[in-house]
């Protein structure tokens, strides 16, 4: 054995306490693997060597968001656009927050030393993200609002608040491999493609070179954490034993996920983007349905794993989900701390092309809302129990809500997808109390005196804010 | 008055239901109502579609979400024995109805 072989073999069996209590069972629980200690780490590594990659990225993003702030990037961005931010980065840093949680717990409870060693360097990665999402809002707090508050906000907003029920959720789960199925393998692999180069390209089209720059820096982690997800769900299905556990995980997890980035990250190439690079179903369309599931997936199929579930509903949903998702915002524009704004006549030509079903689901909102119909709701909608978003309903005689009965209550859900994690599990899911019932009674007026929003902020940009 | 008083004391003594309110066609969400039990059907159903910013075309009904049933517009709403936070669903009867203006 060389030197460096035996360097890494850094762990030991203890001698004065049981495995078991270092590495509570109940973390693997149901999985089946003959020998933790010959798991491997496609990315071997140490510390010293890991810190040197780092270090190097971190170089190549400070200056430019150093240059960005220095020439006051901001005054080339349309306005829309940091409106837009509003969302993304309280979005982001919540589930960064959550992914660094999540791969802690892996890190400490892991069965397998490589793969405690792995999500190490995985969890120091999400605080590198979870700080340079930080640093991009420290940005642009200084020339606009809506960002100073933000993490007390982003509670009440629907289209956030989400990501932290759905994330926190995932890094609190019992059994690590839950955590890595979800977080390493739904997120990561499906998801983070998406996010952190579709986004990109349309932001640096609008002038946000800081962020391309951010979100380019963040996916480089990705890479090493979908190897990660890819390699131990590989590992694992040679096990059939542990098929139909991996099964229900990725059905839920690629659901659940799906559900808090389609609509409102859709929402950011679609509308807060003034100059759109291509429609997110397409976008989706690429990185999530041509790169993921006819890649990995059919790779997969092997072992006996199927595409996701509700993969069909999925795709269903993208022609309105960034669309339905804006018009709830629209509606309730006077709680929200971002702004939102009427669609101009090249947005709606924009969606008109990309989405043959715009007009016929949509059209007749904005052209009420151009006749003067502020179209405004007094009350919170019903949220779905599982992934906190309202339950809207683009085709309103094809409502897609349904529900549950557990212990004498009801329990809504948005769609068949929602519904069928919450009848697997539903002594965890019964007692989440969704924001609709948590803030129950108070009207909007009394929402926004709650959430201390100041003057001025929320509303509409005016007509001539560069929309 | 004295027997108004005691109407308003009385609806204000009493807790209220817990009952998300939706209407047929429309696209706005269902919302989250606090009705006050001695309501009746035909009144709430009346309150339901101002909250949802609804008209829908007379004449209007109401329906238990959960089995389908209609629901009979003189029923006390604390009689029908809903669970908590069950669902209201309100259609039109009208034929050929073009329905909300949400």
């Amino acid at each position: 054995m060389t030197t460096t072989n035996r360097t890494r073999q850094l762990y030991w069996k203890p001698s004065y306490v049981d495995l078991d209590a270092m590495y509570p069972p109940l973390a693997s629980a149901g999985i089946h693997f003959d020998d933790w200690d010959s798991w491997d780490d496609p990315f071997r590594m140490n510390y010293r060597q890991y810190i040197d990659v780092q270090a190097k990225k971190e170089v190549g993003f400070h200056p430019v968001r150093d240059a960005f702030e220095r020439y006051d990037g901001m005054q080339h961005m349309p306005r829309r656009w940091a409106e837009g931010m509003k969302l993304v980065f309280p979005f982001l840093q919540t589930a960064e927050v959550a992914a660094n949680r999540a791969h802690s717990r892996t890190a400490r409870y892991a069965p397998a030393p490589a793969l405690r060693t792995a999500a190490f360097y995985q969890s120091i990665d999400e605080v590198r993200h979870f700080q340079n999402h930080l640093f991009e809002m420290r940005t642009y707090n200084q020339k606009t609002d809506g960002f100073d508050n933000w993490a007390f906000w982003r509670d009440n907003h629907f289209a956030i608040a989400p990501a932290k029920v759905v994330m926190e959720d995932m890094m609190a789960s019992d059994n690590v491999f839950e955590s890595i199925i979800a977080l390493n393998l739904c997120v990561e692999v499906v998801f983070t493609n998406l996010i952190f180069i579709g986004i990109p390209s349309v932001g640096a089209l609008n002038g946000d070179t800081a962020l391309a720059q951010e979100m380019l820096t963040t996916q480089s982690d990705e890479t090493r954490h979908m190897a990660i997800g890819q390699s131990t769900v590989r590992t694992l299905l040679r096990d059939e034993r542990n098929l139909e556990q991996i099964q229900y995980w990725f059905d839920k997890w690629f659901w659940l996920i799906h559900r808090i980035v389609a609509g409102p990250v859709g929402m950011i190439p679609d509308y807060f983007a003034k100059r759109k690079y291509i429609p997110f179903q397409e976008m989706y369309k690429r990185y999530v349905i041509d790169n993921f599931i006819s890649g990995m997936v059919d790779d997969l199929a092997e072992f006996g794993l199927k595409p996701p579930r509700h993969l069909e509903q999925a795709k269903a949903e993208l022609p309105d989900m960034s669309h339905s998702m804006y018009r709830t915002l629209f509606q309730y524009k006077t709680m929200l701390f971002n702004r939102m704004f009427v669609p101009t006549d090249e947005d709606l030509e924009f969606f008109d092309n990309g989405y043959p079903t715009f007009t016929a689901n949509h059209g007749k909102f904005w052209d009420d809302v151009r006749a003067g119909d502020r179209k405004d709701l007094a009350q919170l909608p019903m949220t779905c129990q599982m992934c906190a978003l309202p339950c809207v309903f683009p085709v309103p005689e094809a409502p897609t809500v349904c529900c549950s009965v557990y212990e004498g209550k009801a329990f809504w859900f948005c769609s068949d997808g929602c519904k069928f994690i919450f009848d697997h599990e539903p002594y965890r899911y019964g007692n989440r109390v969704t924001i609709d019932r948590k803030l129950n009674g108070l009207d909007v007026r009394q929402l926004r005196m709650r959430m201390g929003l100041p003057k001025g902020i929320g509303g509409v940009l005016k007509a001539d804010d560069d929309i | 008055m004295t027997s108004e008083r005691g109407m308003i004391e009385a609806a204000a003594e009493v807790e209220p239901l817990l009952i998300y309110v939706r209407a047929n066609g429309a696209s706005t969400p269902p919302l989250l109502m606090n009705p006050v039990p001695t309501w009746t059907v035909r009144f709430f159903t009346k309150v339901g579609q101002q909250s949802l910013y609804v008209q829908l075309p007379a004449p209007v009904e109401a329906y238990r979400s959960l089995d389908g049933a209609r629901l009979d517009p003189d029923a006390i709403l604390r009689e029908l024995g809903l669970l908590p936070y069950e669902m209201i669903e309100l259609r039109s009867a009208a034929p050929n109805t073009d329905s909300s203006r949400a």
